[in-house]
């Protein structure tokens, strides 16, 4: 080995003192900063002093609450959210989900400007375009079906139901002449407001005010976990005295600490046990008098037919306690526990709102709610919409009006959003009967990855010449697109939000971060370029005065109104005291679902329910929310089970199983738990490939998804 | 020998602490300011009442030097910037961590303490700062948290 010398030692000492020098003179402090990707610099607008903070109101995008933001820039760029106290919805209040908002902002995998299909579909090759081409591209596609006299093969999946851009939409639709403006299930809520609208003619979501309520009756869980109702009920549960909740589930999640009776009924059952309650309220003379006398269809009476009819004898006479124990696997006595707790614990009320539940049970609980005297009182279900946002009358021209007549392609029987049949649609588009899907339009979509049986989309998105998506990310239903263009997140855009409870105003908080373009402005700018009457229907410049003209009436009515939402971010709906309501009961049924055909084969039912980490994206796209202890499924796929099946089963917590249904199966980590009916998998959603174990079953009189009623078999992976 | 450890044993431990030399654009005399009778929220106007104090755009710096007040050869590019258009591109030296929340307001509103007591030295530097002058630990923080009864929670800087 070489002796080092004094010589060969300095100039070693030299060499090394200059190397660590050199380690000093790194780009930036900020590139080894561990969260540098939280804290990329964004170039300040001109006159915005470095350092300044500003405090932004806005409202929340990630569920259909609406709950009211804060959100704190600094730089430009957000950086903290907090619960807006002026909003009635969350009252300073906010949610993991509403947190986790920034990393959907920031994200690094969002679609950062139009992009034109260049591979096959599916193959994740994409060209940049600007903006004007990328509309004009659209704007061709849409002027060719339209000159060709076929308006009505333009069909658009809208995951939105209310708010100015969906409003927007809805009036794109019928200025172009299509009648296929078709919306989904995934927190639409489009049970409720359907019911709501069979029952009593509101338009719209109800509210609950389980704040002022003595005593909650939950129909699923989706008010525990995920539902827009979570944060009300969040709210309801701070309070001293807090409710007496009852929760009528087939599972109970890891958060329904606070759930004090756990009525443990069998999937698919819960509108006998809701009917069930209305039979004790009934016969036992604890119903409100002036509700039963008004409501349409309850009082014996004969119809046309010479038949005696009216709601009450048949809920006398089929749906006492014993009967529908034997049906939904509750003990009579606890049914009739409950229906007394509600009557005498008032204000009382019964939610059924979320999209897992069946229509049936979301009309029952307006009929039970009806019948507790519950329906537009404090602590109860409040339906009157109140002020509302809406654009002037429209008149379609010639052809969009001959579109218009067209047979809707999915079928639905009614003309309102609400009556989509959203999963008979990939297989008109498939058959192309009684006509064929030209364009195809998706925004607030993926049903590729959301809905039951995702192959079938796939297969029906290459039915359709021209796909176009608007989301920003590069999803499951995105890869089949032929044109993307990328929406701003709720962080980037203004918007009307509509909630039950309340109006709120959507505004941008920081500058959009990319060449993204709100979905609302490219509804105006195509109408724009498709020009005449579809031109004319659309005098707004920017989605901002859309907004605002869409308020006019409201504004009218209530000329505060926009300063309200100005300075406060949102603001109560102006409605009367006690609106009068009469609900029409008469398409109040219910029919037991048919037996398994394989029992013996599939023994269990399969019941899907969805985390507070759910989006219809998943939690791909905020991770922080994977790290909730309350998420359970972000690591790998998890099934529930009851510790009675998995004994008998020989499965142990943590075991790796196997589900199977007639239609997939789902290898899975079992999570035995004693919050699980017998009989019954637990499965959370979330996850790209448990969806593909669920069955695209679906009520025939409603169209809505039967999520309840896939049966499944599970083993133990040996 | 002795220098070559010397620098050694210096640039390593400044390479540890993440120390970034910087180059700004001109020269400013905190002190300079100081003498002119002026305030630390003159320049930093939301100290009081924000997390962050802000530092002043050229429009601020043109309230004053709009017409020459003094022979500094570096006085005319202030008004050079403003003709431009342009803003001074000072480089922030003082910044922390992404997981700590700081808030000014809460330091000199509410504790009342002075601008001097963290930024030491400042009130007597003659040039911009090339280094960060703020070179408080988390023992330091907790510490004066610990002597003036603040909360020690975590959630209190780490939320």
């Amino acid at each position: 080995m070489a002796k080092l010398g004094r010589r060969g030692f300095l100039g070693a000492a030299g060499a090394l003192a200059g190397a660590a020098a050199c380690r000093t003179s790194r780009p930036s402090q900020e590139s080894q900063d561990p969260y540098a990707a939280t804290k990329t610099a964004v170039p300040l607008e001109r006159g915005t002093r470095p350092g300044e903070e500003r405090w932004v109101l806005t409202t929340c995008g990630l569920c259909r609450a609406g709950c009211g933001l804060r959100v704190r820039v600094a730089d430009g760029r957000a950086v903290k959210v907090e619960g807006n106290p002026e909003s009635p919805v969350n009252r300073g209040g906010v949610c993991a989900r509403g947190q986790a908002g920034l990393q959907l902002l920031y994200h690094p995998d969002r679609v950062r400007a139009p992009r034109r299909r260049v591979g096959q579909r599916g193959e994740n090759r994409w060209q940049e375009i600007p903006w004007d081409e990328a509309i004009a591209d659209l704007a061709a596609e849409l002027a060719k079906v339209r000159s060709a006299g076929e308006p009505q093969s333009l069909v658009l999946l809208d995951g939105e139901y209310a708010g100015a851009t969906h409003a927007l939409w809805t009036r794109f639709m019928a200025a172009f002449g299509s009648p296929n403006h078709v919306g989904h299930g995934c927190g639409g809520r489009t049970q409720i407001t359907q019911a709501v609208r069979r029952l009593t003619g509101a338009v719209g979501v109800p509210s609950y005010d389980f704040e002022h309520s003595a005593c909650v009756f939950l129909v699923g869980t989706g008010a525990l976990e995920s539902s827009p109702q979570a944060i009300g009920l969040a709210r309801a549960m701070g309070r001293t005295p807090r409710p007496h909740v009852f929760c009528a589930s087939s599972r109970l999640p890891r958060m329904a600490t606070f759930v004090d009776v756990w009525m443990d009924v069998a999937p698919g059952t819960a509108t006998a046990l809701l009917l069930g309650l209305a039979h004790v309220l009934v016969r036992d003379n604890l119903a409100d008098l002036a509700a039963l006398q008004t409501a349409v269809g309850f009082l014996p009476s004969i119809d046309a037919s010479g038949k005696p009819a009216g709601l009450r004898a048949r809920l006398l006479a089929e749906f006492s306690p014993g009967s529908v124990a034997s049906l939904t696997g509750v003990s009579a006595e606890r049914i009739e526990r409950a229906a007394h707790g509600l009557a005498v614990q008032r204000p009382s009320v019964v939610s059924a709102d979320e999209d897992l539940v069946d229509l049936g049970a979301a009309g029952a609980a307006i009929l039970v709610n009806t019948l507790l005297g519950s329906l537009n009182v404090a602590g109860g279900m409040r339906l009157d919409r109140g002020d509302a946002f809406a654009f002037p009358a429209l008149q379609p021209d010639a052809a969009a009006s001959a579109g218009l007549a067209a047979p809707p392609l999915d079928g639905r029987k009614g003309s309102d959003f609400t009556d989509a049949r959203l999963l008979a649609l990939p297989q008109a588009m498939l058959s192309a009967k009684p006509y064929a899907a030209k364009v195809l339009l998706q925004t607030y979509s993926n049903p590729v990855y959301s809905k039951p049986d995702g192959k079938i989309w796939r297969e029906a998105f290459a039915k359709v010449p021209f796909v176009v998506s608007f989301s920003p990310f590069v999803d499951e239903s995105t890869a089949f697109a032929d044109l993307v263009l990328p929406d701003h997140t709720f962080f980037e855009r203004w918007d009307v939000v509509e909630t039950g409870a309340s109006l709120a105003l959507r505004q941008p908080v920081v500058r959009p971060i990319a060449n993204t373009l709100a979905t609302g402005e490219v509804v105006l700018r195509m109408a724009r370029v498709l020009g005449g009457t579809i031109a004319r229907a659309f005098p707004w410049n920017t989605m901002r005065e859309a907004a605002v003209a869409g308020l006019s009436a409201a504004t009218a009515a209530r000329p505060s109104l926009l300063d309200d939402l100005q300075s406060q971010g949102a603001a109560a709906r102006a409605r009367d005291a006690k609106p009068a309501v009469v609900v029409d009961v008469r398409s109040i049924s219910w029919v037991p679902l048919s037996a398994p055909s394989d029992s013996v084969r599939f023994p269990f039912a399969l019941v899907p329910f969805r985390g507070p980490g759910y989006a219809e994206g998943g939690l791909r796209q905020m991770a922080w929310l994977a790290e909730l202890p309350a998420v359970m499924n972000p690591w790998g796929q998890r099934i529930e089970i009851s510790f009675d099946d998995a004994r008998r089963l020989g499965i142990e917590h943590g075991d790796d199983v196997v589900v199977e249904s007639s239609f997939g199966m789902l290898p899975a980590q079992a999570q035995v738990s004693t919050t699980v009916r017998p009989g019954v998998l637990g499965l959370p959603l979330g996850r790209e490939d448990a969806m593909g174990v669920l069955g695209s079953l679906v009520d025939e009189a409603s169209g809505h998804w039967l999520a309840s009623a896939t049966r499944a078999q599970i083993r133990k992976v040996a | 020998m002795l220098l070559g450890v010397g620098m050694l044993a210096a640039s390593w431990t400044l390479g540890c602490r993440r120390t970034v030399f910087v180059t700004q654009p001109m020269a400013f005399s905190h002190q300079r300011h100081m003498e002119a009778d002026m305030k630390c929220i003159t320049c930093h106007p939301s100290a009081e009442e924000q997390a962050e104090a802000q530092f002043p755009i050229v429009a601020d710096c043109m309230d004053c030097h709009g017409k020459a007040r003094g022979d500094h050869p570096d006085e005319p590019k202030v008004r050079a910037y403003a003709e431009r258009g342009a803003e001074i591109p000072w480089v922030r030296v003082d910044r922390l961590p992404g997981h700590v929340h700081f808030s000014h307001a809460a330091h000199v509103t509410l504790a009342k303490m002075k601008c001097e007591d963290c930024h030491q030295g400042i009130l007597a530097a003659t040039l911009p700062l090339t280094l960060p002058d703020v070179h408080q630990t988390m023992d330091d923080c907790m510490r004066c948290h610990r002597e003036h009864n603040a909360s020690n929670q975590c959630k209190t800087c780490h939320k």
